[in-house]
């Protein structure tokens, strides 16, 4: 319809209108994918929170690398309680339903789902980890409890190399 | 005794195969060994009841010894522990699945196995999991890396890097490895479990790794008041595993094939 408005040569007040409304649909637009990156779900103990285990961007960037590298330290060093365990993300983003029971983070519209439905990258950590906080053994979350968390893999792998180097 | 020349193990076959594997686990998963080597090896990590800050070190070998004398017949404490701890009792039968098939391909970590001398009669009941061999064939079959040795002895699959092909179950001589067929909805986040992976016993590293050195099974065994299992670390002379060891003679099982195994039996 639209279309054929411009074809028949419109009046500019009409024009400057349809300008507008243009303007106003890719405002709303923006203003939807805002919406999803900042996809922390309220009923989620993250909603409490200033900002993620790092600072929010480099988050939204690097969260798949942050996760490999602790996986590795885990699965081969046994170590569990480093701020970037999975089992910490998961305890930390779930979100909770009316009856504040936890509702599974790969769940339409969670936590995880949320971005990565709209971003179309399938996640696979959900074959196998757990999607709600059940039967958790040392996490971060439960480090933070106890303050015994421990820094990324990366920042200890940092902090040896400037001892080594001090000496 | 002198062996036969063929019926020797040969441990530079062993360890030939372990390096081929190492090389392409270099190239699929070898990332992990290098992060964890950056970490570097300081103080100890002996603390109790606290969550593990330094990588595991082969300080320790952790193992279990088995009086088989005293697991009694048709309990079933250790392998119903092991269930709840690593939500194996959460697997469900696949729709339209038949029962005996079913028994058959569900994952299970410890297999209550019952023996009966052919001549005397006499029988013998055992938990039977995976050995955790210092030498295991599971690892050296595997061709992804994904099978392999904590360096404190634990024999654990990285399921990060498994392929799902069952190498390492056919190589097992105790059958300890199950496979995953289908997509698990219900796992615990100590116990992740995924279709196409396989899985075996990990003395609850879980436990290890929050500073508790105990396994499921051998605290239900004592809490039977069994106490047929006793674990604990091999390589510490004062441990409760090498005192009961020490008190009588133990058996690895298959110990023809020289794996020297974590596990050990008394009275087979």
């Amino acid at each position: 319809m639209n279309h054929n408005q411009s074809k028949s040569g419109v009046r500019p007040a009409a024009a400057v209108q349809w300008l507008l409304a243009l303007v106003c649909l890719g405002l709303a637009g923006m203003a939807q994918a805002t919406g999803v990156g900042d996809f922390v779900v309220d009923s989620s103990r993250a909603a409490q929170l200033e900002n993620c285990v790092e600072p929010t961007e480099y988050m939204r960037r690097n969260h798949m690398e942050v996760i490999r590298h602790q996986r590795d330290t885990t699965v081969y060093g046994g170590i569990r309680s480093t701020k970037h365990s999975l089992s910490g993300c998961v305890g930390c983003h779930v979100g909770y339903d009316a009856d504040h029971k936890p509702v599974a983070i790969n769940d339409k519209g969670q936590f995880c789902a949320a971005c990565h439905n709209y971003t179309a990258v399938k996640l696979n950590c959900f074959d196998c980890h757990a999607t709600i906080p059940e039967g958790e053994a040392w996490n971060q979350v439960m480090a933070v409890d106890h303050g015994e968390l421990l820094p990324g893999v990366e920042e200890q792998a940092d902090a040896a190399a400037a001892g080594s180097r001090a000496q | 005794m002198s062996r036969e020349p063929d019926r020797q193990v040969n441990q530079d076959r062993r360890r030939f195969m372990g390096a081929a594997a190492g090389a392409v686990a270099g190239s699929a998963g070898g990332v992990g060994a290098l992060a964890v080597g950056a970490l570097g090896y300081t103080a100890a990590d002996d603390a109790a009841a606290a969550p593990r800050t330094e990588p595991v070190s082969d300080r320790h070998r952790w193992g279990m010894f088995v009086d088989t004398a005293k697991c009694a017949e048709g309990c079933t404490a250790c392998v119903d522990a092991c269930d709840q701890e690593n939500g194996l009792n959460l697997q469900a039968e696949p729709h339209g699945s038949n029962e005996a098939k079913w028994q058959n391909q569900r994952a299970v970590w410890i297999r209550k196995v019952k023996l009966q001398d052919k001549t005397s009669g006499h029988v013998t009941n055992l938990p039977l999991m995976c050995q955790h061999c210092e030498h295991p064939p599971c690892v050296d079959v595997c061709p992804t890396g994904a099978s392999f040795k904590r360096a404190d002895g634990i024999v654990m699959v990285d399921r990060h890097t498994c392929i799902g092909c069952r190498y390492c179950m056919m190589a097992c001589p105790y059958k300890a490895r199950s496979f995953i067929h289908e997509q698990v909805d219900q796992k615990l986040t100590r116990a992740p479990r995924g279709m196409g992976c396989v899985e075996s016993c990990n003395l609850c590293a879980h436990r290890l790794d929050e500073g508790s050195a105990s396994t499921a099974c051998a605290d239900a065994c004592a809490a039977e008041g069994h106490h047929a299992i006793v674990f604990g670390d091999l390589k510490d002379p004062t441990s409760a595993v090498r005192q009961a060891m020490a008190k009588q003679p133990s058996r690895q099982i298959r110990e023809d094939l020289e794996l020297n195994t974590g596990v050990r039996y008394a009275g087979i």
